[in-house]
């Protein structure tokens, strides 16, 4: 009697541990790193995501060269020319920040013409 | 031995913090995603095994709401109370311009004034988002929308799959509207559901095919016409369901399914002739609340191991209604099972429209509106002007299910009955001060003048996709508005005011298909801008023309 009841905090002890550690241990299980659908659903998320990047690189890149071939001036630019600094970006980056202002077209049409005599680029 | 007991009680501790952090329902563990998908003008009957069998295919695994009702008839107010929980009486949602207060919800039925839900969520720790450009406008302001214009529905949900943070996500599918232009391999024969030869039934349904409005009376349509009308409006939304089933698709495969609560159902329905018209309240201007234009189609799903949610449901008939969903999102969200979808109550149901919707001609004077109330069977259609009742129908919907036979001076008892809680509803409706609190603020300011546009000019698709925004001169901390007018004459004529606090006016990114529906028909659009409640302090009409 007076060893088991020596023994009932121990018990009682080990129970709660083991309680306490098997619950934790029940949450690591659902844990992220334990999922094993995990890595193929990153797989099709970073895919869909590559998708729609190349998608609007191509529409950039088709619409940038469109803008270079009606403005020569701004085709030969070191900042955002053909082979400037800001790459397929420097066509629509000049059309936003003096294109627009100075009466220069943006879009699809190469063979559109200006509608107005344009200043020299910046 | 006291080192061992105390080492003991500190394991002890440690142990059960860590088994309260693992159970503990309000922690980070389980915050959920939702996605609230409408579709735009689909009403309850369209949605069949031969127009959606993807979307009921996978509503075998989730909630089917038989009897869900629309609160008023064009997208935004309805699409407003779902966001908010709110009916289109508390909202005042009724033209153009019309928006919630700045600070809170508008207090309803004598309780104070709360935060939108989305704010709610946002403080929590929600991305809470929309990512098309037309949710700028004024009616979404104030709702706890951030609109992240010009993303991409999958890619933007493939973002949320790799951060893994919680997020709301509304997404509005455009493409069911007027014009019904579906791709060619949905597009039907619809030549052969016409009476052989007759061109003029072309020519009407060509209409529905060109123009983003059909405004009563524009178009003499015949009861004959009606076949073609449905198989072009339903080929729209096979289209909506080829691309539902790629969204399912992904949503499985990536995971999604397992941590988001997804809603899916639409604004508002469409009328198909029943009553002359083709469209509803934003397209017709004859707007009105019979069961084409209410009754629509609800689909919840929530996440497999959170079934206790659905209380054991699959097919609901209690009624329900847009007002229900946003509070049962966010009891959901805090693992409540009391949900208003599913608390399978018989109540009342109540809405609100006025006749044209974002084309009311005079937005912040609107004089006419047709409420209704359905109640144990009965529907009461009232039309109020100036504040007044001026007509009553009353049908049965059980034995009349297409609102045909009036029953108003059979059963004036019914009508007296409805009619008492429609009307203190319609007397206590929010109404929208906007003039008389802008007026009272922008005291003796100078006229603005257009910075840009600086006088008209053409744009092109290509001009604007990537965003436009609207400057002027003026004062940096003052309010302004901008009043347009769109269309060239004839049934295309849109007007209205938007609001701007400081001096300019952005605009995200809009999609082609936006731009050749919805903007190009229109043709030109002028604009001008001015001080609020100050018929002197306009700058000069700016012309802008919209190009292929």
């Amino acid at each position: 009697m007076t060893k088991t009841r020596a023994m009932a905090p121990r018990i009682a002890i080990a129970a709660l541990l083991l309680a306490g550690f098997g619950s934790y241990a029940w949450g690591a299980l659902h844990a992220p790193w334990m999922d094993s659908n995990r890595p193929a659903q990153l797989q099709l998320a970073r895919q869909v995501i590559k998708e729609a990047d190349q998608r609007n690189d191509m529409a950039e890149r088709r619409l940038a060269e469109d803008y270079w071939t009606r403005y020569p001036d701004v085709a030969a630019d070191a900042y955002f020319g053909r082979n400037g600094k800001l790459g397929i970006q420097g066509a629509h980056e000049h059309y936003r920040r003096h294109g627009r202002h100075e009466g220069r077209v943006w879009g699809p049409d190469a063979d559109a013409p200006a509608t107005s005599e344009p200043a020299k680029s910046k | 031995m006291y080192r061992r007991w105390f080492f003991a009680s500190l394991l002890g501790l440690a142990a059960m913090a860590a088994a309260a952090t693992a159970w503990w329902p309000g922690g980070d563990a389980r915050r959920l995603n939702v996605i609230l998908l409408t579709v735009e003008s689909t009403r309850a009957d369209m949605v069949r095994p031969d127009t959606a069998p993807n979307l009921l295919r996978a509503a075998e695994s989730g909630l089917h709401f038989r009897n869900h009702r629309a609160v008023s008839a064009w997208t935004a107010p309805n699409a407003v109370s779902l966001l908010t929980g709110l009916d289109a009486f508390a909202l005042g949602i009724h033209a153009a311009g019309d928006s919630l207060p700045r600070i809170a919800l508008p207090p309803v039925d004598g309780k104070a004034a709360e935060d939108p839900p989305l704010r709610k969520l946002s403080e929590r720790g929600w991305r809470v988002a929309g990512l098309q450009a037309f949710m700028l406008i004024d009616q979404f302001n104030n709702t706890g929308l951030t609109v992240e214009s010009g993303g991409e529905f999958l890619p933007w949900l493939a973002g949320r799959v790799v951060d893994r943070k919680p997020f709301f996500l509304w997404h509005h599918y455009l493409e069911t509207h007027l014009p019904y232009g579906p791709a060619p391999e949905f597009m039907p024969d619809w030549r052969a559901l016409l009476p052989p030869g007759d061109t003029a039934a072309r020519q009407r349904i060509e209409t529905i095919m060109r123009q983003p409005a059909v405004p009563a009376g524009s178009v003499a349509f015949k009861p004959t016409d009606r076949d073609a009308v449905v198989a072009v409006h339903e080929a729209t939304l096979r289209q909506f369901d080829a691309w539902f089933g790629r969204f399912w698709d992904f949503f499985q495969a990536s995971g999604l399914r397992d941590t988001t609560i997804l809603v899916v159902t639409a604004d508002h329905g469409e009328e198909h002739l029943e009553r002359g018209d083709v469209g509803h309240a934003s397209t017709t201007h004859r707007g009105h609340l019979y069961e084409e234009i209410v009754r629509l189609p609800l689909f919840v799903w929530l996440p497999p191991d959170e079934k206790r949610l659905e209380r054991g449901l699959r097919s609901i008939q209690a009624p329900t209604h847009h007002s229900d969903v946003m509070p049962s999102i966010m009891a959901w969200l805090e693992q409540r099972r009391s949900a208003p979808l599913t608390r399978l109550a018989e109540k009342p149901w109540q809405a609100i429209t006025s006749l044209a919707g974002f084309a009311e001609p005079d937005p912040l004077h609107v004089r006419e509106f047709v409420a209704a109330r359905l109640e144990a069977g009965w529907k009461l259609h009232r039309r109020y002007r100036d504040e007044k009742p001026v007509e009553n129908r009353l049908y049965h919907l059980a034995t009349d299910p297409g609102e045909t036979t009036d029953r108003a001076a059979e059963r004036p008892d019914l009508v007296e009955k409805l009619a008492k809680p429609l009307d203190a509803a319609f007397a206590n409706r929010r109404q929208v001060r906007r003039e008389a609190e802008a007026a009272a603020l922008s005291g003796n300011a100078a006229a603005p003048a257009w910075i840009f546009p600086a006088g008209n000019r053409a744009v092109r698709f290509a001009d604007i996709r990537d965003g436009i925004t609207l400057r002027w001169s003026g004062d940096p901390a003052a309010r302004y508005v901008i009043e347009y007018q769109a269309g060239e004459g004839g049934a295309l004529r849109l007007q209205g005011r938007l609001e701007a606090q400081g001096l300019e006016k952005a605009f995200g990114r809009i999609d082609a298909t936006y731009w050749r529906d919805y903007v190009l028909p229109y043709g030109r659009l002028r604009m001008r801008v001015g001080l609020p409640g100050r018929d002197d302090a306009w700058s000069e009409w700016v012309e802008v023309r919209a190009l292929p």
